[in-house]
C-alpha cells in the first residue's frame, strides 16, 4: 500500500487541464484504501480536499467527485466521532479532578470565613481597647466604679476568642 | 511586678513581631485571578464555537445531504453533553482562584487588623503601667490569638496551594537515563519532569475507554434494584462496587487505572487534550464544509478562473507582440543612427526569443508568418532559418553567424511581413480580450458571492483553529503561573504571571480582533 507521502505526490502531480480520468481514477483508489486504515487524518482530509479542488468540472468526471464527496463526509463523520468519543472517554478522569480542586476550593472558602471573623473580632478588639484607653484617661487613684468598669471591659476583651471559635461560646 | 509586666509586654512584641513577619508568605493573587478568569472565558469562547460550526454544518442543506445533517445533529447532542465536564473543570479553576484571592485578601486585611490591635494593646500596656491588672495577659494573649490565626490561614494557603498543585497542574516523574537511572542535579537531589507527557494522551483516553466500556458491559448485566444502588455513586466509587459485585475484573480495572494514574496528569493537561480534540473537529468539519462549499460553486469558479486564465495569456501575447515590434523598431533606429554592432546583435538575439514565445503560445501566428516567409525567398534571406533555429547554450556562435548572413534589406523586409500579419493577430486578440474582459464583467457579481461564502467560512475556520492553538498555549503558561504560585507561597518570590497576560491578550486580539487594531 503507498505511503500518503507518494499519496501526496500523486494528487500533487494530477491537473485539472492535461490528467486524464484514469490518473484521478487510481489516485482516489489509493485514497480510499488508505482511509480504511490510516491514522493520520489530518493529512489524508487535506490530501482528499486537494483531490477534490483538482476535479475537473466535466461530465466524465461526475461519478468520481460524488465518491470523493461521499468520501470526505464519511471521514468528516468518523473524525467526529472519534474526537468526542476521546473527550468523553477522559471525562470520569476529569470530572474526579474537578471534584478534588472543588473540595481545595471548598477548604479555601472555609479558611477566608474564618478570617472574615477573625476581623469583626479584631474590629472589635480595637474599639475596646480604645474605649479602655479613654476611661484611664479620666482615672484617678481612688475612683473605685471607673476601674471595675475597665476590669469588665478588659473581660469581655479577654473573652473574644469566642468570636474565633463561636462553637466553644 | 513592674518588671514582670514589661517582660511580658516585651515578650508579648516580639512574638507578634515574629508571627506577623512569618505570616507575610501570601502572594498577591489578584492579576493570576484576574488572567486566569480571562483565559477561561476565552476557552470557552472556543468551546460555544466549535459548536456553532458543527450547528452550522448541519443546517447547510445546499451543501450536505439529509442523512449527513441528521448524523451532525446527533453528533451536536453528543458534543454537548461531552463537553459540559470541561466546561465544570473551567469553572472550578476560576472557584479555586477566586478561592485562594479571596484568602489572600483576608489574610492581608487581618494583617493589617492585627497591626492594629499590637498598637492599641500596646499602648493599653504602657497606659496601665502604673496599675495591677490580672487581666492585662490575657488582653495580650488575645492579640497573640488574634494574629496567629492570621499565621494558620497563611498556612491554610500553602497547603491549599501544595494540595491543589496536582490536581490542576499535573504530577512529577523523575528524569531518566538512557539505563532507566534517575539523573542528579548539582546537588545529588533526582531532576524532576513532568510525568503527562508523550504518549500520556493516547494512553490515558485509551484505558480511560476501556474502562468505560467495562463499566457500560457491567452495568448492562445488572438488575434494576442493583442499578438504583449505583445511581448515587460517583464513577470510582460505582467502579469499586461493581467489583465488589463480582461484575468487573478487579485486578484488569486495577492495571488500568494504574496505567492512568502512572502519568499524573492534571486537570489543566485534561483540558488541553479536550482543546485539542477540538481543534480537530473544526478542522475536519469546517474543511469540508468548506470543500463543499467550492465544489457547489465549481462552475462559477471554474469558469470564472479559465477567462482569467485565457485572458491571461491574450494579453501575454499582445505584450510580446508589442515588444517585438519595438525591438524592431529600434534594430532600425540603432542602424540608422550607427549604433554599435554588439547593440544591435543583442537586441536581434532578444528579437528572437520574443518569436519563440509567440510561437509556443500561438500555433496559427506561427503557421501564417512562416507561410509568408516561404513565399518571400531571397528578399528575406535567412530570417525563417533565424527563427526556426534552436537556441541552446554551446550553439552561440552558430546562430550568430545566421544573424550575420542577414543583409539589412532582407531583414527590415521580412520584419516589415511579419509585423503586419502580428498587426492582424494583435486585432483578433484584442477583441478577443474586450470579449473576455466583458464575460468577466458579466459573472463578476455571481463569483464575488461565491468567494465571500468561501472566505466565510474559511475564516472562521482559521479563527477558531488559532483560538484553540492559542488556549491550548494559554493552558501551559497557566500552569507554569501555578508553578510560580508554588515558589513564591514556599520561598516567598514574587508571583510573576506575564506570560499567561500575554496569552490571555492573544485569545482576545483574535475573538475580537477589531478592538485590538
Amino acid at each position: 500500500m503507498p505511503s500518503l507521502e507518494e499519496i501526496e505526490a500523486e494528487v500533487d502531480s494530477l491537473d485539472r487541464l492535461t490528467s486524464n480520468i484514469f490518473r484521478f481514477r487510481d489516485a482516489f483508489a489509493k485514497i480510499e484504501t488508505a482511509s480504511q486504515t490510516e491514522t493520520d487524518t489530518a493529512r489524508l482530509r487535506n490530501i482528499l480536499i486537494l483531490f477534490r479542488d483538482k476535479i475537473p468540472d466535466l461530465v466524465a468526471f461526475k461519478r468520481l467527485r460524488a465518491d470523493a464527496k461521499d468520501l470526505a463526509e464519511i471521514l468528516m463523520l468518523n473524525s467526529l466521532q472519534n474526537r468526542l468519543g476521546r473527550i468523553k472517554a477522559r471525562n470520569d478522569l476529569l470530572s474526579e479532578l474537578t471534584d478534588e480542586l472543588q473540595t481545595e476550593i471548598d477548604k479555601a472558602n472555609d479558611d477566608a470565613n474564618l478570617l472574615s471573623r477573625i476581623k469583626q473580632a479584631v474590629q472589635k478588639a480595637t474599639s475596646t481597647v480604645n474605649e479602655v484607653k479613654g476611661l484611664i484617661n479620666q482615672l484617678t487613684a481612688t475612683d473605685a466604679s471607673t476601674r471595675d468598669r475597665i476590669t469588665a471591659l478588659l473581660e469581655s476583651l479577654g473573652n473574644i476568642s469566642s468570636i474565633l471559635h463561636p462553637e466553644n461560646a | 511586678m513592674r518588671l514582670v509586666r514589661s517582660r511580658l509586654k516585651l515578650i508579648s512584641i516580639l512574638v507578634i513581631t515574629a508571627i506577623l513577619s512569618a505570616g507575610c508568605a501570601v502572594p498577591d493573587i489578584s492579576e493570576f485571578a484576574k488572567q486566569s478568569a480571562e483565559m477561561t472565558r476565552g476557552i470557552r469562547t472556543g468551546v460555544k464555537d466549535t459548536e456553532s460550526v458543527i450547528k452550522s454544518a448541519s443546517e447547510r442543506s445546499d451543501l450536505f445531504s439529509d442523512k449527513v445533517r441528521g448524523q451532525l445533529r446527533q453528533n451536536l447532542k453528543d458534543y454537548r453533553t461531552g463537553m459540559k465536564p470541561t466546561l465544570e473543570s473551567l469553572d472550578a479553576l476560576d472557584a479555586y482562584l477566586e478561592a485562594l484571592n479571596a484568602l489572600a485578601q483576608a489574610n492581608k486585611k487581618s494583617a493589617e487588623n492585627s497591626k492594629a490591635v499590637v498598637d492599641s494593646v500596646g499602648n493599653l500596656v504602657t497606659a496601665v503601667s502604673g496599675l495591677t491588672f490580672a487581666s492585662t495577659a490575657v488582653n495580650v494573649a488575645t492579640g497573640i490569638l488574634t494574629v496567629a490565626e492570621q499565621f494558620r490561614t497563611a498556612k491554610s494557603f500553602k497547603k491549599r496551594v501544595n494540595l491543589a498543585a496536582e490536581i490542576v497542574e499535573g504530577g512529577l516523574k523523575e528524569k531518566l537515563d538512557a539505563e532507566g537511572r534517575p539523573i542528579l542535579d548539582e546537588k545529588g537531589k533526582p531532576i524532576l519532569v513532568k510525568a503527562c507527557v508523550g504518549k500520556a494522551e493516547d494512553s490515558i483516553t485509551k484505558s480511560s475507554h476501556e474502562i468505560k466500556e467495562l463499566v457500560a458491559n457491567a452495568l448492562a448485566g445488572l438488575t434494576a434494584d442493583q442499578l438504583k444502588g449505583l445511581e448515587p455513586l460517583s464513577p470510582a466509587e460505582r467502579r469499586a462496587q461493581l467489583v465488589a459485585l463480582g461484575k468487573i475484573d478487579g485486578p484488569k480495572l486495577v492495571k488500568l487505572e494504574s496505567d492512568i494514574g502512572s502519568f499524573k496528569c492534571g486537570a489543566i493537561d485534561l483540558i488541553k487534550f479536550n482543546v485539542r480534540d477540538l481543534k480537530e473537529i473544526n478542522l475536519s468539519v469546517s474543511g469540508t464544509m468548506l470543500s463543499n462549499a467550492r465544489e457547489k460553486n465549481r462552475t462559477i469558479l471554474g469558469f470564472y478562473e479559465s477567462i482569467e486564465a485565457t485572458d491571461r495569456r491574450i494579453q501575454h501575447e499582445l505584450e510580446t507582440i508589442l515588444n517585438y515590434k519595438t525591438l524592431v523598431a529600434l534594430i532600425r533606429e540603432l542602424e540608422a543612427t550607427g549604433g554599435s554592432p554588439q547593440n544591435i546583435q543583442d537586441a536581434k538575439i532578444s528579437l528572437k526569443h520574443h518569436a519563440d514565445d509567440l510561437f509556443v503560445s500561438d500555433g496559427q501566428l506561427k503557421n501564417d508568418i512562416f507561410k509568408m516567409l516561404g513565399g518571400c525567398g531571397a528578399d528575406c534571406g535567412q530570417l525563417q532559418r533565424f527563427l526556426e533555429f534552436e537556441l541552446c547554450e554551446t550553439c552561440e556562435q552558430n546562430f550568430i553567424s545566421i544573424i550575420k548572413s542577414i543583409t539589412k534589406a532582407q531583414f527590415d523586409h521580412g520584419n516589415g511581413n511579419i509585423e503586419e500579419i502580428l498587426e492582424q493577430r494583435a486585432a483578433v486578440l484584442h477583441d478577443q480580450n474586450t470579449k473576455y474582459l466583458e464575460e468577466l464583467k458579466r459573472i463578476t457579481p455571481a463569483h464575488s458571492v461565491a468567494i465571500a461564502e468561501l472566505k466565510s467560512i474559511g475564516d472562521k475556520q482559521d479563527q477558531l483553529d488559532k483560538l484553540l492553538d492559542t488556549s491550548v498555549s494559554a493552558l501551559d503558561a497557566w500552569a507554569k503561573s501555578h508553578a510560580n504560585l508554588r515558589v513564591a507561597v514556599n520561598t516567598r518570590k514574587p508571583l510573576t504571571v506575564g506570560q499567561l497576560a500575554s496569552k490571555v491578550r492573544e485569545i482576545w486580539s483574535i475573538i475580537n480582533p477589531a478592538a485590538t487594531d
